[in-house]
């Protein structure tokens, strides 16, 4: 019997001949429709997704500290202004827009105050004579990594 | 002759599905393999969350200081270890602050010449830091003092000390000498400054993790911890399994590197970011060369990865006032030193000692 050109681009002789006929182009084009692929690909995309979710360091509160005793815990999403009894006398803190900063201290140096404004995820301000502590929690501990040398 | 491709997934027919009965047995293999796959997908996604992290902070050696407990322990073996860390990380503060009068580096500082009793610890710590001093042939000075107190940086009036200024306190520096005897009884002559900036942080962290391995390896619900006090990391897991560390920008807030730090191992970074004065466009920071008493330039930041927290915090720091010829002084084949440069503004790296997998 003369061979045949098949659908699939094998050439078919006689016989079952599985090692030409267990090809993955054979295989795919057999068992997979463009259906069962997109559900597998969406399924994967579904498992891979909490590794994405918590990347970008969203913060959910900040948690202030004073002398490691946490005295509040404030929703990153309000707008207000605390102030903190420190041991050397009243602190100012201002959350607005998701960051939070030291506005006024009564330590020394103003280091807390020249620091800056937080609102990533793992961020701190610390004001040493104080003993107090900011720190903007995220949902997830920034999950890609274990600790940062900042 | 049997042509396959007319054989539909279920058959065409009776005749045609008695014929592909092999077949269909690798249909079926195909769909447990793609139920195979996915379930893998969905456990490596899924399994990094799984260990509960619990943490604390404390304010000592003017820095925060986390540890991160992972696992499941009680909530009185909780309360144990924060208080065995608070008590060691209050005691290290108590005898290293040069700043504090009723610390035992203050009161060694302004002891008259002569034999002079130390304390225990503190000693061990005079001993450790005074070996890196010859090991880096006085690229790290303990008695850098004099000129840390004369630049004064970090406090709100700094200004650039003249060169005579500098060049007294390389003298008052040259003149004084510590000699230990042991570990508690040392020679002092001169007017002798030590400052310990450049190890007391890495030398803690080795002693919290020593007295805190002990307590956890024992408590089968802890699976492992994390100590970082202030750029100097070193952490413990029972599974062996290395933790991530990301290497934050030394001239900004994104992370610019990250390496798998092994479990039992210690890292630490310095850099001219942590303390600093910027006048006539010129960073003035706090690691100093001890050879010329200004702000030493080779690396902007330098991280250390070493077998102790003590050794990857005296190296980085050593890394900024030696640079490349840090190399010499390797003197195993696991160290890796990562030195950071800026040019035109932009940051760059590179790795000294042991090739490791860094990756953004």
């Amino acid at each position: 019997m003369a061979s045949k050109k098949l659908q699939t681009g094998i050439e078919k002789t006689d016989g079952f001949d599985f090692l030409r006929y267990f090809t993955v182009r054979n295989y795919l084009i057999k068992y997979f429709r463009l259906g069962d692929i997109i559900i597998v690909l969406l399924v994967i995309a579904i498992g891979f997704s909490p590794m994405y979710l918590h990347k970008n360091g969203s913060i959910k509160s900040f948690s202030i500290i004073l002398d490691s005793a946490e005295i509040a815990s404030i929703p990153a999403d309000t707008d207000t202004t605390i102030i903190v009894p420190a041991p050397l006398g009243a602190v100012k803190i201002e959350i607005s827009g998701g960051r939070a900063r030291v506005v006024e201290s009564s330590c020394p140096r103003k280091i807390c105050v020249h620091s800056g404004a937080i609102g990533k995820a793992g961020q701190a301000i610390a004001c040493v004579p104080n003993k107090l502590i900011i720190i903007a929690v995220g949902d997830e501990r920034s999950g890609k990594y274990d600790a940062i040398l900042k | 002759m049997q042509n396959y491709t007319k054989c539909s997934k279920f058959g065409a027919n009776s005749k045609m599905r008695k014929k592909f009965r092999k077949p269909n047995v690798e249909y079926m293999l195909a769909v447990l393999l793609s139920f195979a796959i996915i379930i893998f997908v969905l456990f490596i996604s899924g399994c990094g969350n799984d260990e509960k992290i619990h943490s604390k902070q404390w304010l000592y050696f003017d820095t925060i200081i986390e540890l991160n407990i992972y696992g499941n322990p009680s909530d009185a073996s909780l309360d144990s270890i924060w208080q065995i860390a608070k008590e060691r990380l209050a005691l290290w503060d108590s005898l290293t602050d040069p700043y504090d009068s009723t610390s035992a580096l203050y009161k060694l500082n302004n002891e008259p010449i002569g034999t002079v009793k130390v304390d225990k610890n503190l000693g061990e710590l005079i001993n450790a830091a005074l070996d890196w001093r010859n090991r880096t042939d006085a690229a790290l000075e303990p008695k850098i003092g004099h000129i840390v107190t004369l630049w004064n940086i970090g406090s709100r009036a700094e200004k650039i000390p003249s060169q005579t200024e500098i060049d007294s306190a390389l003298f008052l520096i040259k003149s004084s000498d510590i000699v230990p005897i042991s570990d508690s009884i040392c020679i002092i002559s001169g007017d002798i400054k030590l400052d310990l900036g450049a190890f007391a942080k890495g030398f803690v962290v080795d002693k919290l993790y020593d007295s805190l391995i002990k307590f956890c390896i024992g408590n089968s619900a802890i699976s492992g911890f994390l100590v970082d006090c202030g750029r100097n990391i070193r952490g413990w897991r029972r599974n062996g399994k290395s933790f991530t560390i990301g290497i934050a920008n030394p001239r900004g807030d994104n992370i610019i590197a990250a390496f798998e730090l092994p479990s039992g191992w210690g890292c630490a970074s310095a850099g001219d970011y942590e303390r600093f004065f910027i006048k006539n466009g010129i960073r003035y920071h706090h690691i100093f060369d001890p050879r010329t008493g200004k702000p030493a330039r080779k690396a902007i930041a330098a991280t250390a990865i070493t077998r102790s927290a003590f050794d990857a915090d005296a190296m980085s720091t050593a890394a900024i006032v030696m640079g490349k010829n840090i190399e010499k002084i390797l003197d195993d084949s696991e160290t890796t030193i990562i030195l950071f440069y800026e040019t035109n503004g932009n940051v760059v790296w590179e790795s000294i000692g042991k090739k490791r997998n860094i990756f953004q």
